[in-house]
């Protein structure tokens, strides 16, 4: 027995010394053999479907975030009196007043579904124009129309936007936004806003991307960026270059710009961006109607991005604001409810307007995704 | 000196069954399923991920076009932040960095992600089941990302 | 007298002010020469050397009389491959990263090399965040990414001469 158990303990003794040496093997010390070209050859293991991808190489970054503020030059403001104005007429417009307009533009964007099979993104805005004006002796509507702007305008928006892929090529996008616009400031409730007179917009484009460089898309849009609500046409055409170094970004007509790539953290976009809506003005000096203002312009400019750091980047725009409407509607005779007129309807304004064209900067700092 | 050995024989028992238990080899992690070869879903490159000390990396090994039209040489890095990075090549670079398995919420997480055709480096967690990975890149939080699913594959035998 | 006193008063708190000055900060370079090596038979493509560098540091401070609390940051001023005469013309880059345990993994330094090259002077990384978190975090690893050109039956060694600047404090 006692043979037995001296044997057992030498041989555990000398065994010990293989696991002591086989436990202080350090697997973190890996040394890789690699032959690329065996990686060429392969078969699948798991099983997933491919999908286009919703953007092509070196567009301009997609913004989660954005924080700016918005600066115009003076512009001329000429009213004509209250009356019944059809849209081609030819109206006399005695009163004039310098104007500009400030303010911050507040946005968020945010990809609450993002995969490859869909991404949905919710998103809202908050824009304030502060109006810098001066009232005119003996211009009566002229200053009272001033009086419901002089306080501000502001857009409240909503938003959503769905890209739903259809294999690898084909896609379908829809976006739909609900705004409050006006002259209102909160904390009042006889002044707005009103949820009744939520705007709703928004657009439906089937498009194709056939490469990394080209995306293309038609489809149609109820939008109210013309000032007021219209149905239209839109076609998306997103390109760029082989050398990668220009590129284009457009979605007419609401906006359609040239792209220049710096290089990876800057970029320089030229072009136009159609904006407008229609603000409610409530309980005016005009027997205390609700009117509406149709306002519109064309921003025509230039756009430099730039990367601060990470995935903060600043936006710089100067350009030149040419207004397309500023014309307002008498809302009495349709209950306070808006209406549609489209570009071939003929019913009169009450308030037919110009603004001439204004300079403007825009800066802004924005949380982006490339 | 028979009962030296004994003992000797007794410490060294002991030892041996304690360097077992505790070798790194017995140990089985969860974590190691997440080692292969995987394609991402646009099937332009190949990744193997591997395991370097107690954390997982991904490393490209192939790419569909591994040639840059525009220089007519082999990928690099160029849209590194760094300039002085901006000639390391695609195939062989670690695009995967980083990463910890989590055995209790079942992902690989506290990672990054590197878009090598926009420079940039986002947060990333890993989530597997059945051979498909869920890779999620994100700025910051997670609600401000994107998902992408990668398959596993592998080297077909040779004949 | 008057005069006198309120001199010496004045340059009492003078000499005190300069004395209680923090002294600016002191630097000091160290060499660390190691040999990564990956075994052959390899292939053709990016073949990973690694190895731990961090008891080097820990001694050298040691050895320096400097304190881990002292150190306010290091930098990898440069980096040299020297490669064996055997395997001149083999290698086509060398990319260098160092990570540790609880921090992220960095590239510091990279090269592509030239024909004929024995010794390969990698060009340093501008960005080296963190690099003494990594150093001084337990167990520190330097890892070289070596893509040759073709297949190699025998071992690769990479002779790597590494010169890291310390700036401390003083005590």
């Amino acid at each position: 027995m006692r043979v037995v158990l001296k044997r057992f303990a030498l041989t555990l003794f000398v065994s010990s010394f293989a696991a002591l040496g086989f436990s202080q093997i350090d697997s973190s010390f890996v040394e890789e053999e690699e032959d690329y070209s065996m990686y060429d050859d392969v078969e699948d293991v798991g099983e997933i479907t491919t999908y286009c991808s919703p953007k092509i190489f070196d567009l301009s970054p997609n913004r989660f975030l954005s924080i700016g503020y918005d600066v115009t030059g003076t512009g001329t403001l000429k009213t004509s009196n209250e009356g019944a104005h059809k849209p081609d007429d030819n109206v006399a417009r005695n009163d004039q007043s310098d104007l500009n307009y400030h303010g911050i533009r507040l946005n968020a964007n945010i990809p609450v579904i993002s995969k490859s099979k869909f991404v949905l993104q919710v998103g809202g805005g908050f824009n304030q124009s502060r109006i810098t004006t001066n009232q005119l002796a003996n211009a009566g509507d002229h200053n009272t129309l001033l009086d419901e702007i002089s306080g501000g305008l502001t857009s409240i928006n909503l938003n959503t936007t769905l890209f739903k892929p259809l294999g690898e090529t084909n896609f379908l996008i829809l976006q739909l936004m609900a705004e409050q616009n006006g002259n209102y400031t909160f904390g009042s409730s006889t002044e707005g806003p009103d949820l009744a007179n939520t705007k709703y917009s928004g657009t439906a484009l089937w498009g194709k991307r056939p490469n990394d460089r080209k995306q293309w898309g038609v489809g149609v849009s109820r939008t109210y960026r013309a000032g007021e609500l219209n149905y239209i046409p839109v076609v998306m055409y997103n390109y760029t270059a082989a050398n990668r170094k220009w590129g284009t970004e457009i979605l007419f007509p609401a906006r359609a710009f040239y792209r220049r790539k710096i290089d990876a953290r800057n970029i320089l976009l030229a072009g136009y961006e159609l904006e407008g809506t229609s603000y409610r003005l409530y309980n005016t000096g005009f027997n205390a109607q609700n009117l509406e203002l149709r306002r519109s312009e064309i921003r025509a400019r230039v756009d430099y991005q730039k990367q601060i750091k990470g995935f903060v980047w600043m936006g710089v725009q100067a350009g030149v604001i040419l207004n397309y409407a500023y014309n307002i509607d008498d809302l009495t005779a349709t209950d306070n409810k808006d209406f549609y007129r489209g570009f071939f309807g003929d019913q009169t304004y009450t308030f037919s307007n110009t603004l001439s064209p204004m300079p403007y900067v825009n800066v802004s700092l924005n949380l982006v995704s490339k | 000196m028979k009962k030296i050995i004994t003992l000797i024989g007794a410490l060294a028992l002991l030892f041996t069954i304690s360097s077992f238990t505790s070798s790194p080899a017995s140990v089985q992690d969860g974590g190691d399923d997440i080692i292969g070869l995987w394609e991402p879903s646009n099937g332009k490159a190949r990744v193997k991920i591997e395991k370097i000390g107690s954390k997982y990396y991904g490393k490209i090994v192939w790419l569909r076009e591994p040639i840059d039209p525009a220089t007519q040489k082999p990928k690099v890095d160029k849209n590194n932040e760094d300039e002085k990075m901006r000639n390391v090549p695609l195939r062989g670079y670690r695009m995967l960095k980083d990463f910890v398995y989590d055995e209790e919420s079942k992902e690989w997480s506290g990672g990054t992600i590197y878009d090598p055709e926009s420079g940039s480096l986002y947060s990333c967690v890993i989530t597997m089941k059945n051979d498909v990975l869920d890779i999620r890149g994100y700025v910051g939080v997670k609600a401000l990302g994107r998902t992408d699913t990668w398959k596993r594959i592998k080297i077909k035998k040779k004949n | 007298m008057k005069i006198l006193q309120s001199s010496i008063l004045v340059f009492s708190l003078l000499s005190l002010m300069v004395a209680c000055t923090p002294e600016a900060n002191n630097s000091k370079e160290f060499t660390i020469n190691t040999v990564l090596t990956a075994s052959g038979p390899l292939f053709e493509g990016s073949n990973t050397c690694q190895a731990e560098i961090s008891s080097n540091i820990a001694e050298y401070i040691k050895e320096n009389g400097i304190t881990k609390e002292q150190i306010v940051d290091v930098t990898l001023t440069s980096a040299a491959a020297t490669i064996d005469t055997s395997n001149l013309n083999l290698l086509e880059s060398i990319n260098l990263q160092v990570f540790s345990d609880n921090f992220p993994m960095q590239n510091v330094a990279f090269a592509n090399v030239e024909d004929n090259s024995e010794k390969v002077d990698l060009e340093v990384a501008d960005v080296q965040e963190q690099l003494k978190a990594i150093l001084f975090d337990g167990k520190s690893y330097i890892i070289a990414d070596a893509t040759i050109k073709e297949d190699l039956d025998d071992d690769l060694n990479l002779n790597m001469e590494l010169v890291f600047s310390i700036n401390y404090h003083k005590k």
